[in-house]
């Protein structure tokens, strides 16, 4: 069956959600998910905001329209060595496990985006179109011959995607960090989702949830669309040349250290919402 | 005329990095009471060669007309509207447009033009294109849209020499040669509406027949 020729407003908004896990006596998750927080407000993103997050500090103490924060427990983190490996870990997982908190009939478009992420501009724009799922590839990073993609897809596998032809030219692995489902298709992809994250991988897998995530865009019926071109970007992995993602609306600091992200996103917003040229809020702070 | 019924695929083309014209074109439609869908525009930037056009914008530009047409073509659509994110529209375009019953051969609309010939007549409300350019907001009805298409390919063999690679919008007028003999295989009805229902800031009287 076509898609709509146009798209009616349903008057349901669309949500965006991120995760926000920091192992005990660690605030680095918090300030990156405040920033993009802040960051989708200060840019007028008109619909909603949901944080999961696994301390009980409030990102804001001062409520913000639209935004809700659910505290959530994560006594699998635990303390001391490997605690922040594991929560890295629960964080990961809750891009799915999350479905069970989201109630998808009060929405339109339901986006994950990772903590480390930044908007630069107004989103609203890229969330539209006649996909069920919007994605974005790692460009150049293929996604048979990297573990981090890989791990559900047999060492001889020819990648033969159900629907989306796409996937298999140029082949680019998919990053699970950023991503939006159609509301009505939300609670079917994510359960899918987490069906094949607990099933055992033919392979080693680096990244089991990410992994997943490729395996799943490969063997839907869905209509999978990449985000509209340039406008996601990836400055400290993919796309390092300031020139090549400044322009972009959406940041997503895959690679680096958390002290790098939380740098460079705080410089970024930082000049996207109060820099201009002429220098006022420097005038101001060194007044 | 109904622009829901006349048009059921109505698309605006935007550039994801002009954020601004997006809220323009945003709240125009809202005020004028229309719904369309915003087409993402292929970015100049990412064009590595001009394909015969003057510029990579305007090759780009053709490009996304080209997208907008088959995407409407693949979701059968009888016709399709395209706007530019500077359009502007007239306070009353609805009203405008209900008073005009469109001719039956039409093949592309402008709702707002530059003449560089006179045009004839077609009835109330309309005229038929001599010679026209400018693409900020025209329609395509469903036979012509692979012929469109075509037109916007400045390297095909047929479209060389016309000069019509000059400018995107140039193919409008090649596309309706046979109109004016010559060409054959023309698009059989061309027609401007003219009153100001959109212009690049121009003035009503600059597009008035």
């Amino acid at each position: 069956m076509n898609p709509p020729l146009i798209e009616q407003a349903s008057g349901r908004p669309d949500l965006i959600y991120t995760v926000a896990f920091d192992p005990p006596g660690w605030r680095g998750g918090r300030t990156m998910a405040k920033l993009l927080c802040s960051s989708l407000l200060r840019h007028f993103w008109s619909g909603e905001i949901v944080v999961f997050r696994n301390f009980p500090e409030p990102l804001f103490p001062v409520e913000r329209k639209g935004l809700e924060e659910v505290f959530v427990e994560t006594p699998e983190v635990g303390e001391g060595r490997g605690a922040g490996e594991r929560c890295l870990k629960a964080a990961l997982e809750y891009r799915f496990r999350a479905a069970e908190m989201l109630d998808p009939g009060c929405y339109r478009w339901m986006a994950y985006l990772d903590a480390d992420c930044l908007a630069l501009r107004n989103l609203d724009h890229l969330f539209a179109g006649d996909a069920d799922i919007l994605v974005q590839p790692e460009a150049g990073r293929k996604m048979a011959d990297s573990h981090v993609f890989n791990g559900y897809i047999g060492d001889d596998e020819e990648l033969i995607p159900r629907r989306n032809a796409w996937l298999a030219a140029p082949g680019d692995g998919i990053n699970a960090g950023t991503f939006a489902v159609r509301a009505e298709r939300y609670a079917e992809v994510m359960g899918r989702w987490k069906e094949i994250f607990e099933s055992a991988p033919p392979r080693h897998a680096e990244m089991r949830d990410q992994t997943a995530w490729n395996r799943l865009l490969l063997d839907t019926d869905l209509r999978v669309k990449p985000f509209e071109r340039g406008e996601v970007r990836f400055p400290l992995h993919l796309d390092k040349g300031f020139l090549d993602y400044k322009e972009a609306a959406l940041l997503h600091f895959v690679g680096g250290q958390q002290r790098d992200k939380i740098d460079l996103a705080f410089a970024l917003h930082l000049m996207k919402t109060y820099g201009d040229p002429g220098g006022l809020f420097l005038d101001l702070l060194e007044a | 005329m109904n622009i829901e019924e006349t048009f059921p695929a109505r698309y605006w083309i935007n550039l994801g990095r002009r954020q601004e014209r997006r809220f323009e074109t945003e709240w125009q439609l809202q005020m004028a009471g229309l719904t369309a869908e915003r087409f993402p525009a292929v970015d100049a930037r990412n064009v590595l060669k001009n394909r015969g056009y003057e510029s990579a914008g305007r090759y780009a530009l053709a490009l996304t007309q080209r997208l907008a047409i088959r995407r409407a073509m693949l979701a059968g659509a009888d016709a399709v509207l395209i706007l530019e994110d500077d359009v502007v529209f007239h306070p009353e375009i609805r009203e405008r447009l209900a008073e005009i019953e469109l001719p039956e051969d039409w093949g592309i609309i402008y709702l707002g033009c530059a003449h560089r010939r006179r045009p004839w007549s077609a009835g109330w409300g309309t005229v038929r294109t001599m010679y026209a350019l400018d693409t900020h907001a025209f329609a395509v009805r469903a036979p012509f849209f692979r012929k469109v298409i075509a037109a916007l390919d400045a390297r095909r063999v047929e479209n060389r020499g016309r000069g019509h690679a000059l400018a995107s919008d140039w193919f409008l007028d090649f596309a309706g040669a046979g109109n004016d003999g010559a060409a054959e295989g023309g698009l059989e009805g061309r027609f401007h509406l003219p009153f100001r229902v959109s212009i690049r800031r121009l003035r009503a009287g600059e597009i008035m027949v």
